[in-house]
């Protein structure tokens, strides 16, 4: 087991090497220069001088190649590199900014467990009935409806129905905990309607597959009570397969805070990522993406893992 | 036993006189019901989208009417705009009809490309094996890592805001799944016994993926292919929606959903129609896709 973990982990490393190539290439692919972009505001202009001057100290004038090795020796060291934009590391923006997100994320994941693995039961139990049609039609559409559109219709009810306004200032769990919550919930919610629609599907089908199994059977004959039967029988093994989903999961909720993050206007990771990349800060996008990949790495791995330990039927060799 | 069965024959000569395919199709629609809604839905909008210009008398990018005109109101020089006008007083049905010509476009030709180019690395892949496998293998984990949301926004940053460019930047995060799914399958196929006779037999390599693997892989990437649809258009809206997808004047579902966002104060059906419109297509394609599935996976764990 440790040599398979070895070997993952040595597997990552040319992995995120060939990310951080790509990135960095891809990004120098773009006309117009960075020095220009910065110094070209709507007010002013610059001279030739301050852009080469400008140019200079950044090392733009240097060979490709020069600066890709220079900012390998960097990132090798944990310098991320500095944002233009934002006038500071790469590493302490995305501290900053990392905390909102990661609310949102915890938020999200409780609520769509909160309510994707009961409705995932119920409908696997009232196969073929209304109810279950009903929760069906519910995930169907929530897989198929944008939930950047949703997020707009929640914003226009709220607007229309509630007289409600978008808090200007976000505030902190640690200064208010209610505010902070009531700020979060609903974003937090869209954010996780794809993902818990799929795991309300996911839940019910393993849970239609597990009821036939010999074991439920043999619980029901020992005159356990149903709920017994369910949360402790059926369930565990039926919401075990979830976890393979960890990662996609993970993606999506990345790719939900982006979009829902400019929306309900939450300074956070997926605001972050959005300005960076239409302002056209490189360094700061690549040090994102490659900050993030690393994350979604390890979180591969830890998922993998614990779906090994939690199922003793799986064995890495 | 006996009288089902009698009653089974009874129903499938139903359709007796139907020819092959056709009743191939009805066979499909009585098992899954939803899924053929589904297909019939998608045909629909892809034939609205291909006659968009000749189903509505307006352009799509020029004023036709007072601005924000709400449904069923008349345009300028006459004629009934449908779903109202937008923020600018285009006809609103006019251009989700183009918008949808959009999506459609980027819904199926993204998905073609990225399962196309996965099925061939992830054969490749399987078949040849050592240091081409591991380098491949690394690439594609390296795509896979990052969101895919933001890959697309990068790309399409990079090398311009085209509907060409957009549909390279959907296609490239489904290759890293595509080519996984296929390379496992592959790897199972390699050690049948028919591809293991086929090399006692002295076949070539090449003779082996092009005419033998590949075709035996049609089935789980067609599957692929049809549930990546409904992925690659919200993929798409979310690009335009971020205003990181196609340029305008032509007009996507996403785009317009975000211009509509500040006037919708004024008229609801601006921000209703398009996402509505996302929403239908995109459950549509799933309904069929899963249906689809359904009826292929079955058949797949027959072969191996």
């Amino acid at each position: 087991m440790s040599a398979y973990i070895i070997r993952r982990l040595l597997l990552m490393i040319p992995t995120i090497f060939i990310l951080g190539t790509a990135l960095f290439f891809l990004l120098r692919v773009l006309p117009g220069d960075l020095a220009v972009g910065m110094l070209t505001t709507e007010e002013s202009s610059a001279t030739a001088e301050e852009i080469e001057e400008l140019r200079e100290s950044l090392g733009l004038n240097d060979h490709i190649l020069v600066q890709y090795f220079r900012w390998l020796k960097n990132v090798l060291t944990g310098n991320f590199g500095n944002s233009p934009l934002y006038d500071a590391s790469v590493v302490s923006i995305l501290k900053s900014k990392l905390g909102i997100t990661l609310e949102l994320a915890a938020l999200s994941v409780v609520i769509s467990l909160m309510w994707a693995l009961p409705l995932g039961i119920i409908s696997a139990l009232t196969r073929g009935s209304w109810i279950d049609q009903t929760i069906r039609v519910f995930t169907a559409l929530g897989i198929s409806l944008p939930n950047f559109w949703v997020a707009i219709m929640v914003l226009l009810a709220l607007v229309a129905f509630f007289n409600w306004s978008p808090p200007i200032q976000y505030v902190h769990f640690l200064d208010n905990p209610v505010e902070n919550i009531k700020m979060l919930f609903l974003p937090a919610m869209v954010i996780g309607l794809r993902s818990s629609a799929t795991i309300t599907r996911m839940t019910r089908s393993m849970m239609l597959e597990v009821i036939s199994q010999d074991y439920v059977r043999t619980a029901r004959a020992k005159g356990l009570s149903p709920a017994t039967v369910i949360l402790r029988h059926a369930l565990p093994n039926a919401s075990l397969p979830v976890l393979t989903l960890a990662a996609l999961l993970l993606a999506a909720l990345v790719d939900g805070a982006v979009i829902i993050e400019v929306i309900f206007n939450l300074p956070g990771l997926g605001m972050l990522i959005r300005e960076s990349i239409t302002r056209r800060d490189y360094e700061l996008i690549q040090g994102i993406i490659l900050i993030l990949a690393a994350f979604m790495m390890v979180w591969i791995l830890i998922t993998d893992l614990l779906y090994a330990w939690l199922d003793p039927r799986i064995r890495y060799s | 036993m006996r009288s089902k069965d009698v009653s089974m024959s009874l129903k499938s000569s139903a359709g007796n006189h139907l020819s092959k395919s056709r009743k191939t199709m009805w066979e499909f629609s009585k098992r899954n019901p939803a899924g053929a809604v589904g297909g019939v839905i998608l045909l629909a909008l892809i034939i609205l989208a291909i006659f968009a210009s000749l189903l509505t008398p307006f352009a799509y990018d020029k004023s036709v009417g007072s601005r924000l005109a709400p449904a069923g109101s008349e345009a300028r020089a006459g004629g009934t705009m449908l779903f109202g006008a937008d923020h600018i007083g285009r006809d609103l049905f006019t251009r989700t009809l183009h918008g949808g010509r959009t999506s459609i476009y980027v819904g199926l030709a993204a998905p073609l490309l990225g399962v196309g180019i996965g099925l061939l690395l992830g054969i490749a892949s399987a078949y040849l094996g050592g240091v081409f496998d591991l380098i491949t293998q690394r690439v594609v984990d390296a795509l896979l890592i990052v969101p895919g949301l933001v890959l697309a926004m990068v790309i399409t940053l990079s090398f311009g805001f085209t509907l060409q460019i957009v549909i390279v930047a959907i296609s490239i995060n489904m290759i890293g799944g595509v080519s996984r799914v296929i390379r496992s399958h592959a790897l199972a196929l390699r050690e049948t016994q028919y591809v293991e006779a086929l090399r006692a037999i002295g076949a070539s390599d090449t003779r082996i993926i092009l005419k033998h693997l590949v075709p035996n892989s049609f089935a789980p990437a067609i599957v692929l292919f049809a549930v990546s649809i409904g992925g690659a258009i919200t993929t798409e809206a979310s690009l335009s929606f971020l205003g990181l997808g196609v340029a305008p004047p032509r007009p996507s579902w996403g785009g317009m959903l975000s211009t509509a966002q500040e006037f919708f104060r004024s008229g609801v059906h601006i921000v209703l129609v398009p996402g509505i419109a996302i929403g239908v297509m995109v459950l549509a394609v799933n309904l069929f896709g899963d249906a689809l599935r359904d009826v292929l996976d079955p058949r797949l764990r027959g072969r191996s």
